[in-house]
C-alpha cells in the first residue's frame, strides 16, 4: 500500500482526541464497559465521535474540526455531557489521567474488533500494558511540505507538551517518580519515537515506501511517533500528551498547539535540522521524569535551562499570535499552571498524600472529569 | 500400667473430628468441581453436605442445632453487610428504570409463585410465605460467584444490586407476614403492629450504630489487611448479638448498615474477599451446613410443587428483567443473562423459612415449608450453575478467568 496524498485542510484548524478511563464505582478499578457506553450513545447526535479503543475499559472521544480554543471547548463540553449521562446510567466513572494508578494489565480485556485482536496477538502483553490514556491534537496544515516543516519545528516543544499534560505518576499501584510514566509504555513499541527527518513530502514518501518494502509496516497507523503526519486529514498529529484531568485543560493544550503552529507557519522562526534531535530523547526524558523542573537543552543554542523557564519564555513570546488565535485566555491559564499551580501529576500526588488510598484518588479524578464546566477550576 | 495412658479401644472421635472431616471433604469437593468442571466451589461445599447427610450425618432442619444456626447467622451477617455496601443509591436515582426493574422483578416473582401455590391448593397466607421466602436472590451465592470468577461488567453490578434489593424486600415482607400471623393469634393487631415497628426501628438504629462504628474504626485501621478486616468481622458479630438480644432483625441490620455506610461516604473501601480467612471459613461452613440440612430427603419432600415453583420463579424473574432491560441501558443478551442469574436462593431464604417454623403457627406450616425447603435445596445445587453460565454468556466472566484466579498457567 502506498502513502495516500496529503489532503488540504484549513490551516491551523484543530481537532482533539481524548482516551478516557472507565472505572467501576465500588473500588474504582478499570471496568470493561466501553461496549455499553457506545450502545447508549447510539443515535445521539454529537459534534464529534466516540469510538472504542484497544481494551474495553477505555473509550476515545474526538471532536470534529475546530476553529480554535472556544470551539474545541464547546465541542468537548457537548461530548462530555453525553458521555456523563451514559456513564451515570451505567454507574461507571469516567476519568482523565495518563495511567490508571493500580489496574493490573493482565486483567484487561481486548475489544472485539479485528484490528485490535490482531495487534494484541502481535504485541502480546505489550498491547495490554498499553492500557494508557493519551490526548492527541491534530493541527491543520495548508500543504504537505508545510506540514513536515511544522512537525520538525514542533518537535522541540514536545517536552513542553509532556510537562503541561503529565498526569500519570502511578503505575500498577506504585509511585514511579515520573510525572508522565505513560510514555514509558509507549517507548516499548518498536516503531515509537520521532519521525524521520524529511522536510519534503517526496522525501517522506520515499522513506515510507522503503519501510513498507521491508514488510515491517503497512500503513501510517503502524507508526507510533510522537508527532506524525495524517495525510488523509491534511494534519499533523501531536501524540505525546497524557489525557489531562479536565476537558478544559485538554482544550487549553490544544490551543497551545494551534498557537505554536501559527507562530511556526507565519514566522518560520527555525531552520530544522537532523542535529536538533541530538537532545530530543534527553529533553523528553527530563520532562517525563521531572515535569516543569526538568532540564531543557535548547536544540539550537545547546543552552541548558529548566523547562519551566523555557515554557514561560515561550508562552510570553506567543502573546501576539495568541491574540490572533483567540487563545490568549487559554495560554494565560497554562502560564499559571507552570508558574504556580503545577500540573495534574502533582495534583494526583497531592491527593494521594492526603488520602493514602489510590482508589479514592481515582474517585476524585473521575469526579473532576465528570463535573460540569462551571464547577471546574484549573 | 499400660492401660493408664493408652486409649480405650475402639476410639471415640469427638465433635471436633467430625467438623474437621466435614471441612476436608467440603473443600476437597469444592476444589474438585472448580478445577475439573469450572463450577463454583460452593456447589461442591453444598454437595459435600448432602453426601454426608446421605451417610447419616445430616442435620434436621426442623430442629437445627444452636451451634449450626449461629454459624449460619454469622456468615449471613458478614455477607449481607458486604452486599449492602454494593448498593449505590445514586445509581437508582440516575437510572430509575433499574429501581423499576427491581420492584417489578420481585413483585412478579412473588405474584407468580403465589398464584401457582394457591392454584395447588395452599391457603393465601401460606402461599405468601413461600413466595416471600423465595423472593430473595441469594447474596451469598452471587457474591461468591462474582468474586471467584472475577466477574466484571454491567450484569455483575446489576445482579449484586438486584440481589441486595430483593433481599431487602423479602426481609420486609416476611416480617410483615410474621406480624400478620401474630395478629391472628392471641397478641392482637395493635400489639403486632407495634412489634413490627419495634423490629424495624431497632434494626435501623442498630444499622446506623454499626455503620458509624465501622466509619470510626476505619480512620484508625486499614481494612485491606487481615487485622483490620478481622476487626470489621468483630463489629458485625457484636451487632449481630446485639440485635438477637433485643429481638431486632439479624438480617436487615447488616444489610442496612452496609448500604448506609456506602451512602454516607463515597470513599471506596477495599477489604479482602469476605473479610479474609475468617470470612472464608464461614462461607465454607455456611454452604456445608446448608447441604447438611437441605439434604436429599428434604429435597424430595417438596415433590413436584417445589419443581414447579422453581420454574415459575425463573420465568417470572426473566420476564420482568427482559421487559425493562433495554430501557435501563442493558443489551438483550445482558438482560437474558441478568434474568437467569437472579435464580440462586440459599442462606437468607433458608433462615427466613426457619423464622416461620419457630412462629406460633409453626407446626401447621410444615407441609408448606417442606415445599420451600425443597425448592431452596434444588436451587442450592442448580441455580449457581445457571448464574455462572449466564455471567459467561454476557462476557462478564472472561473465558479463561477461572484458571487464572486459581493461579494455574492457562
Amino acid at each position: 500500500m502506498s502513502l495516500v496524498p496529503f489532503t488540504q485542510s484549513d490551516a491551523l484548524s484543530i481537532g482533539v482526541e481524548l482516551e478516557l478511563q472507565i472505572v467501576n464505582r465500588h473500588n474504582y478499578d478499570l471496568m470493561p464497559c466501553a461496549p455499553d457506553l457506545l450502545r447508549l450513545l447510539q443515535g445521539r447526535k454529537l459534534p464529534g465521535l466516540v469510538t472504542p479503543e484497544m481494551t474495553e475499559s477505555m473509550i476515545e472521544l474526538s471532536t470534529g474540526i475546530c476553529t480554535g480554543y472556544d470551539d474545541a471547548l464547546a465541542q468537548l463540553t457537548e461530548i462530555q455531557g453525553a458521555l456523563v449521562d451514559a456513564a451515570n446510567k451505567l454507574d461507571v466513572g469516567l476519568a482523565g489521567g495518563g495511567t490508571h494508578p493500580f489496574q493490573h494489565w493482565a486483567q484487561q480485556r481486548i475489544f472485539d474488533k479485528p484490528r485490535f485482536l490482531q495487534l494484541s496477538e502481535l504485541y502480546g502483553y505489550l498491547s495490554k500494558q498499553f492500557t494508557v490514556f493519551g490526548q492527541h491534537v491534530h493541527l491543520g496544515c495548508p500543504d504537505a511540505d508545510t506540514a513536515l516543516y511544522t512537525l520538525h519545528c514542533l518537535s522541540r516543544f514536545i517536552p513542553h507538551f509532556i510537562a503541561l499534560s503529565a498526569s500519570s505518576p502511578y503505575v500498577q499501584g506504585e509511585d514511579t517518580g515520573f510525572h508522565s510514566a505513560r510514555l514509558n509504555s509507549v517507548f516499548a513499541f518498536p516503531l515509537s519515537g520521532r519521525a524521520p527527518f524529511a522536510l519534503s513530502w517526496e522525501e517522506f514518501e520515499r522513506y515510507f515506501d522503503k519501510m513498507t518494502a521491508t514488510g515491517v509496516v503497512k500503513s501510517m497507523k503502524d507508526f507510533y511517533w510522537d508527532i506524525r503526519p495524517k495525510p488523509e486529514y491534511g494534519t499533523i498529529e501531536v501524540r505525546v500528551m497524557d489525557t489531562p484531568l479536565t476537558i478544559t485543560k485538554a482544550a487549553r493544550i490544544a490551543a497551545l498547539v494551534q498557537t505554536l503552529g501559527a507562530y511556526i507557519q507565519r514566522e518560520r522562526p527555525f531552520a530544522p535540522q537532523e542535529d536538533d534531535y541530538l537532545v530530543y530523547t534527553f529533553n523528553r526524558f527530563q520532562a517525563c521524569r521531572f515535569g516543569f523542573d526538568g532540564t531543557f537543552v535548547d536544540p539550537a543554542t545547546r543552552e541548558h535551562r529548566t523547562l519551566r523557564e523555557d515554557l514561560i519564555r515561550t508562552l510570553v513570546k506567543l502573546e501576539g499570535h495568541a491574540a490572533d488565535c483567540k487563545s490568549d485566555v487559554a495560554l494565560r491559564e497554562l502560564l499559571a499552571d507552570v508558574s504556580a499551580r503545577g500540573n495534574d501529576a502533582q495534583w494526583i500526588r497531592e491527593v494521594f498524600s492526603r488520602e493514602h488510598h489510590l482508589p479514592e484518588v481515582v474517585r476524585q479524578q473521575a469526579e473532576r472529569w465528570m463535573a460540569p464546566l462551571a464547577q471546574k477550576n484549573g | 500400667m499400660i492401660d493408664s495412658y493408652l486409649p480405650a479401644w475402639p476410639l471415640h472421635p469427638d465433635g471436633v473430628f467430625w467438623v474437621g472431616a466435614a471441612l476436608v471433604l467440603a473443600t476437597l469437593t469444592g476444589e474438585s468441581v472448580f478445577r475439573f468442571l469450572r463450577w463454583p466451589r460452593l456447589v461442591g461445599y453444598s454437595a459435600a453436605g448432602m453426601i454426608l447427610a446421605a451417610g447419616g450425618a445430616g442435620l434436621n432442619v426442623y430442629e437445627l442445632q444452636n451451634s449450626a444456626r449461629a454459624i449460619v447467622d454469622t456468615a449471613l451477617a458478614v455477607l449481607l453487610f458486604e452486599i449492602g455496601h454494593r448498593v449505590n443509591l445514586r445509581w437508582l436515582r440516575a437510572n430509575p428504570a433499574l429501581l423499576g426493574m427491581s420492584l417489578f422483578e420481585s413483585a412478579l416473582g412473588f405474584g407468580a409463585v403465589w398464584i401457582l401455590l394457591v392454584f395447588l391448593g395452599f391457603t393465601a397466607l401460606q402461599s405468601a410465605i413461600v413466595s416471600g421466602v423465595l423472593m430473595a436472590t441469594s447474596p451469598a451465592v452471587v457474591l461468591r460467584i462474582s468474586s471467584e470468577f472475577r466477574s466484571n461488567g454491567q450484569v455483575t453490578e446489576r445482579l449484586l444490586l438486584l440481589s441486595a434489593l430483593n433481599t431487602f424486600y423479602a426481609l420486609l415482607i416476611c416480617s410483615l407476614l410474621l406480624g400478620m400471623m401474630d395478629a391472628d393469634g392471641p397478641q392482637g393487631a395493635t400489639a403486632s403492629a407495634l412489634h413490627l415497628l419495634y423490629l424495624l426501628g431497632g434494626s435501623v438504629l442498630a444499622a446506623a450504630l454499626l455503620a458509624w462504628a465501622v466509619n470510626w474504626v476505619e480512620r484508625h485501621f486499614d481494612f485491606r489487611d487481615e487485622g483490620g478486616a478481622l476487626m470489621l468481622v468483630g463489629l458485625i458479630v457484636l451487632t449481630l448479638s446485639l440485635t438477637r438480644m433485643l429481638n431486632w432483625s439479624a438480617l436487615l441490620t447488616p444489610l442496612l448498615a452496609g448500604a448506609l455506610l456506602r451512602w454516607r461516604s463515597p470513599r471506596p473501601r477495599l477489604w479482602p474477599q469476605h473479610f479474609g480467612t475468617a470470612g472464608g471459613v464461614l462461607m465454607v461452613l455456611l454452604f456445608l451446613i446448608l447441604g447438611l440440612s437441605l439434604n436429599a430427603r428434604i429435597l424430595l419432600a417438596g415433590g413436584a410443587a417445589a419443581a414447579l415453583v422453581i420454574v415459575v420463579r425463573l420465568a417470572a424473574k426473566l420476564a420482568a428483567v427482559l421487559a425493562l432491560g433495554r430501557v435501563s441501558g442493558a443489551s438483550w443478551r445482558q438482560s437474558v443473562a441478568l434474568g437467569l442469574s437472579l435464580n440462586p436462593a440459599s442462606g437468607v431464604s433458608f433462615v427466613l423459612a426457619l423464622s416461620f417454623l419457630s412462629s406460633s403457627a409453626g407446626a401447621a406450616l410444615h407441609p408448606m415449608l417442606a415445599v420451600a425447603f425443597s425448592a431452596i435445596a434444588l436451587l442450592e445445587l442448580l441455580a449457581p450453575l445457571l448464574t455462572r453460565w449466564a455471567l459467561g454468556y454476557c462476557a462478564d466472566i472472561a473465558p479463561d478467568s477461572a484458571s487464572r484466579s486459581n493461579g494455574e498457567a492457562a
